[in-house]
């Protein structure tokens, strides 16, 4: 219909003529098992443009034929108040690309009511359908059986019956689709009332008309709460509610937001009479679930299960990361000994390159285990039970019981903490959680601690004190995570929240296919989505390290350090963090550790000048024979046990790290890469500042 | 936004030959069980609970709390589902015995 468009687009993407089906359900219909089914491994991860909702797309083959799947966020009813729920309604809708040929809707067999609704919701947007009933394994086996020959003749379409994990009825499927994309039917639905008839015409009427709306969709802005279809007409907020008060005023019958909830599930109900012919007979919750959700043993159970999980990805992933820089300090080895005539070449492939692409794939072993870890809880139904759990921990401050396996995650490091908030379904939970996330104490937080307690704390104090400082430290980043969560709850983030309403799945046993699937497309999408840009940094800060080359070439790595861009940098912005304590080395240890925290050490080493291997006992005993070269305390010592703390607590706060920053980006977007950065730097110069004045006056 | 909208349940519950035994869902106490009666619809959260399930004359049974009382587990003829107490007191329930 827009030949101009499809023009174009024929040379950017070659399949245009690619017929597409978009795969929608409630959620926990083995839908993702079902789409890995259809397509094999030929399956694309993006984003729809301008929101943070993942699109899964794949390939599907019919008899020499290419059509494109979508498999569609799980969802409920197409009832969408935010930008993200929309997306359903959008694709249906064709709004973002072409029109599908054809839905498919997959429902749970135990549960056909509720999956019928969205079928119905769906049906009544104009598009073909095909009903896939799953888990019909799990339904016989608890007595239940289904006439869905009967179904099928009084809704006009198709009903497969399905058991994606097992792979029963896929065949069937795929057959019943290709005779869908050539006869496509449509689900009968009775005839809307004159009322609903009369409320859209007034609709249609009052919202200006170049914007296109179907009737349809019109439907959806009268039914819906708040739709969000309205800010595709770009309908202004404040008349929104007096609109729809007028156009309900017609829906005399019953409470006008139940209007389409009472029609479709009459009619439903007289569908599916006789259909069902057992009715599942009330089951008790086994004594594990009793078990499981228990408040305080459940709990125990989790926390219990939470620290293995955590140990073994401690253990397994350290030593997938040791061979990791091992093989990548091998690399620079031999590139550095062949590139030794060209110094520029040798110091960009082995200090800039080589170190940015081993800083890239150091995250994989971390990430693919904390995948596995999530798909399993997920999959086996004790995520939804966790969430449950933790909610009322994690709720007053905007977050949700979801939030709690990021966050531990985050303890091992930000990135796939990050990845792990996938799971959270309330856009604002996961964004609050993404932005507070870097905040926890990471592994990479670590050394300095290690530093700075080892030489500051530990030998005044003695062990006990070191151990309880260490301990405070990995603490206070969840105890000023969470009221800056319900700050930014309550004062900055304009997103209505998402009521916390989960079902449980029942417990099932995982698809090992489905899990190693999906670990692979997480560890291919950092790879992919961040892995270029974290590259990108890590050269763009080797250059601001490198350059300009100090005259006298070589020899001294400290005088290039404070000779180059950065260094210079750090001695202009020195006062800045003389409140905090910091001289000027000290400042660019601090600078030169924004791209990844870990490196402070090693820089302070160079900084110090320190002969041979950075080992922090030395390093330590160089930094307590630092003294101040001028200024008000000239000849005192730099560091003091106030100066220690302060630094820790920069550190602790601060968002000094460029691959986190990348992910927070690709995650949800430039802008909250941004905030993160401002409000975590913010933060830690604001406590480093306050814990220096502090302890200083104290001591004194 | 729609929280001036009169309240048409409270008519229904002086009605309805059940009174007393009406409820809000989030009062529904430990082994009780009940028929949902209706929802406050000019609520947002009563449509997403409707889509999962809670529609008049669904049937469900309060199975527990979490730690510190919130949220609730309560199951359906339609599964189990937990929701916050603030969200089960939308839904008014039939006490059944």
């Amino acid at each position: 219909m827009n030949k101009r468009a499809g023009w174009w687009r024929g040379h950017a993407k070659a399949d245009v003529s690619a017929k597409r089906v978009v795969l929608i359900g409630n959620p926990n219909t083995g839908k993702t098992t079902l789409f890995n089914r259809l397509t094999g491994s030929r399956q694309r991860v993006g984003n729809y443009p301008g929101i943070t909702v993942a699109r899964k797309s794949g390939e599907l083959r019919l008899g020499g034929v290419s059509v494109e799947v979508v498999d569609l966020p799980g969802a409920y009813s197409l009832a969408a108040s935010s930008p993200d729920e929309r997306i359903a309604c959008d694709v249906l809708m064709g709004r973002s690309g072409e029109t599908p040929a054809l839905a498919v809707c997959t429902m749970e067999a135990a549960h056909l009511q509720r999956g019928l609704f969205l079928a119905c919701q769906i049906a009544d947007l104009g598009v073909p359908l095909i009903l896939a009933v799953n888990f019909m394994d799990e339904a016989m086996a608890r007595g239940m059986s289904f006439d869905l020959g009967l179904l099928s003749s009084r809704l006009g379409v198709p009903v497969v019956a399905t058991s994606a994990r097992s792979g029963h009825g896929v065949d069937d499927l795929r057959a019943t689709i290709q005779a869908g994309l050539d006869e496509p039917r449509h689900m009968t639905l009775p005839s809307w009332s004159d009322a609903v008839h009369d409320a859209t015409k007034f609709l249609a009427r009052e919202i200006p008309s170049n914007h296109r709306l179907r009737e349809s969709e019109i439907r959806r802005i009268l039914f819906d709460h708040d739709s969000a279809l309205f800010d595709v007409v770009g309908y202004p907020k404040a008349q929104r509610a007096d609109l729809l008060a007028r156009a309900r005023t017609y829906l005399t019958d019953g409470h006008p937001l139940a209007h389409e909830s009472a029609a479709h599930h009459k009619h439903l109900t007289s569908a599916l009479d006789g259909v069902i012919t057992c009715q599942r007979p009330p089951t008790q919750p086994s004594r594990v679930d009793r078990l499981l959700t228990h408040p305080v043993v459940g709990l125990i159970i989790f926390a219990v299960f939470m620290f293995l999980v955590f140990q073994a990805i401690y253990s397994l992933a350290t030593p997938a990361m040791d061979a990791i820089e091992g093989g990548f300090g091998w690399l620079a080895e031999i590139f550095g000994a062949w590139l030794e005539p060209l110094p520029v070449f040798q110091s960009l492939v082995c200090d800039g390159i080589l170190a940015g692409v081993g800083g890239v794939l150091v995250f994989l072993p971390q990430i693919f285990l904390l995948f596995f870890f999530v798909s399993l809880m997920e999959d086996t139904g004790y995520m939804a039970r966790a969430a449950f759990l933790m909610d009322k921990l994690f709720g007053w401050c905007g977050l949700n019981g979801k939030s709690f396996v990021p966050l531990l995650s985050s303890y091992a490091c930000a990135i796939p903490g990050l990845y792990a908030t996938r799971t959270i379904e309330d856009p604002k939970a996961r964004l609050l959680t993404i932005l507070i996330a870097p905040l926890m104490s990471c592994s990479a937080r670590l050394p300095v601690y290690l530093l700075m307690i080892g030489a500051f704390v530990a030998p005044v104090y003695g062990p006990t004190i070191a151990a309880l400082t260490l301990f405070a430290f990995h603490i206070l980043g969840l105890a000023v995570a969470l009221p800056v969560a319900w700050i930014v709850n309550r004062w900055i983030l304009k997103i209505p929240s998402h009521p916390f309403v989960l079902e449980m799945p029942p417990y099932r046993c995982p698809v090992p296919r489905d899990v190693l699937w999906r670990v692979w497309l997480g560890g291919r999408d950092f790879l992919q989505r961040a892995g270029g840009i974290i590259l990108a940094l890590s050269i763009i800060i080797w250059a601001l390290l490198s350059f300009p080359k100090s005259e006298m070439t070589g020899s001294e790595p400290a005088v290039q350090i404070e000779n180059s861009y950065l260094g210079l940098a750090g001695k202009a912005i020195q006062p800045l963090f003389a409140p905090a304590g910091y001289d000027w080395k000290l400042t660019i240890g601090v600078l030169a550790s924004f791209p990844a925290r870990e490196v402070i050490v090693s820089t302070l080493g160079i900084i110090y000048r320190l002969e041979g291997d950075e080992d922090l006992p030395s390093l330590a005993e160089a930094m307590r024979a630092e003294k101040w070269a001028s200024g008000p305390r000239r000849g005192q010592p730099v560091f003091t046990v106030a100066t220690a703390l302060s630094l820790m607590v920069f550190f602790a706060l601060c968002m000094q790290c460029a691959s986190t920053l990348a992910v927070t980006a690709r995650e949800v977007g430039f802008r909250y890469a941004v905030i993160t950065f401002v409000y975590m730097t913010a933060l830690a110069w604001m406590g480093a500042v306050l814990t220096f004045q502090g302890v200083t006056a104290l001591w004194s | 936004m729609g929280g001036r909208e009169p309240d048409s349940l409270r008519e229904e519950d002086i009605a309805a030959p059940v009174r007393g035994r009406r409820c809000l869902l989030s009062e529904l106490g430990r082994g009780e069980s009940g028929v949902v009666c209706s929802l406050l619809h000019h609520l947002p959260v009563s449509q997403r609970l409707m889509a999962l399930g809670l529609i008049p004359g669904c049937r469900l049974r309060f199975l527990r709390n979490a730690l510190w009382g919130d949220p609730m587990m309560v199951e359906t003829t339609c599964g189990v589902i937990c929701l916050r107490r603030r969200e089960a007191s939308v839904v008014w329930v039939d006490r059944e015995s």
